[in-house]
């Protein structure tokens, strides 16, 4: 019989049988040099993530990924909910903030938005704290300064993404986050620690790399890979990144196999 | 651990995350079934399902520890992620076409 890694893979919706199928190359052919398809039913490969985008793509394409009504919204949702801070609280701190007022007409002051950062949160019926307030505040007062003076120009997704780096707290990451869900972009990447364990799960991201040394290269080779699999960039890093949220410690187990089958790699004499 | 950011909206094509592993049951095809192994199944035969090897697919295993196939689809980190938990699923063969099988996953001791 034919090793299953072989044939050409092909998928159908049980759910929708008319639906043509989706057909993925097998699983010992490269999508990019250095990366194989994989097995679309085994977790995190090439393949599973095509597989899961085609199975999600109604979710994927009717839903906005803007968490703001104005770009200045869009801003403080996605400043909020940086680094450190979990989804659930990041969204409540918009929310907070929003309620009270702060978002609109003059720009806001540190001080106001810390006030308003600092009141405890209702979260699933839990109270809890905002971290970095007062960091957090800082932030978005100078965000919110600077978006009142100019408009950004969004002719170009990365010039736009550029610009907001420059706005004191928003690194690369939120920079693109916000043009990711403004601008409905597939020029950029939302790259976080989830995103980045898929890549090195997959083999297209070295394992040392490190998103706040190497974010651009890593950016570039994840636009190719949602190119090369069919699947608009934008939509395919929050499928990503709600997945191996999700995934836990099998995101974690896999990428400690992927690193130890890349080191053994490494260890293999060349060839005479 | 928050990761930072990534979420946009509802996008992100999930859900996955509300259903309760008592709870998760549904049809699906088996994926690359084999067909000499196909031929002898019957309406009704429960297949186990097992993953042989970490990070590998699931796979269908008849009473005779034949493979059948596999089990993919859009719930499949959902089941893995339960399995992980401690819980047991079998595949229950609900009706044979030509080569395609489809088979009903739930939650085993039901």
């Amino acid at each position: 019989m034919r090793h299953k890694t072989l044939e050409e893979q092909v998928l159908r919706r049980h759910d929708e049988p008319t639906l043509p199928p989706l057909r993925l190359p097998a699983a010992h052919c490269h999508v990019l040099p250095g990366v194989r398809w994989g097995r679309h039913d085994c977790l995190f490969t090439p393949a599973y993530w095509a597989a899961q985008a085609w199975h999600h793509a109604a979710e994927l394409t009717a839903a906005p990924l803007r968490l703001g009504r104005t770009l200045v919204e869009e801003v403080a949702a996605c400043l909020l909910g940086g680094h450190g801070t979990p989804a659930e609280i990041g969204l409540a701190a918009f929310e907070s903030v929003r309620r009270a007022g702060l978002l609109v007409s003059a720009p806001a002051s540190a001080a106001d938005v810390e006030a308003v950062l600092a009141r405890p949160l209702l979260i699933c019926g839990r109270t809890v704290r905002y971290r970095f307030a007062r960091q957090r505040a800082i932030y978005l007062a100078s965000a919110l300064s600077r978006l009142s003076r100019n408009s950004i120009d969004s002719s170009s997704h990365r010039r736009f993404r550029d610009e907001l780096t420059s706005i004191h707290g928003i690194g690369l990451k939120t920079a693109s986050w916000i043009t990711r869900n403004w601008l409905d972009s597939d020029e950029v990447a939302v790259l976080d620690v989830h995103v980045l364990r898929a890549g090195c799960i997959m083999g297209l991201f070295p394992h040392s790399a490190r998103i706040d040394r190497d974010y651009l290269e890593l950016e570039d080779a994840y636009i190719s890979f949602a190119r090369a699999i069919s699947v608009r960039a934008s939509r395919l890093d929050a499928l990503i990144w709600r997945q191996m949220r999700f995934a836990g410690i099998l995101g974690i187990r896999a990428a400690a196999r992927a690193l130890k089958r890349s080191t053994e790699s490494d260890m293999l004499p060349a060839a005479a | 651990m928050s990761g930072g950011g990534n979420y946009g909206g509802d996008g992100g094509g999930g859900g996955q995350e509300d259903l309760k592993c008592e709870d998760l049951r549904f049809h699906t095809s088996l994926n690359s079934p084999d067909p000499d192994i196909v031929t002898k199944l019957a309406l009704k035969e429960v297949l186990k399902l097992e993953q042989r090897k970490e990070g590998g697919p699931l796979l269908a295993i008849t009473r005779s520890k034949k493979v059948a196939g596999s089990i993919a689809g859009s719930l499949l980190l959902r089941l893995l992620r339960c399995i992980e938990e401690g819980h047991e699923y079998e595949a229950v063969v609900v009706k044979i076409t030509g080569g395609n099988v489809e088979v009903e996953v739930h939650h085993k001791g039901e």
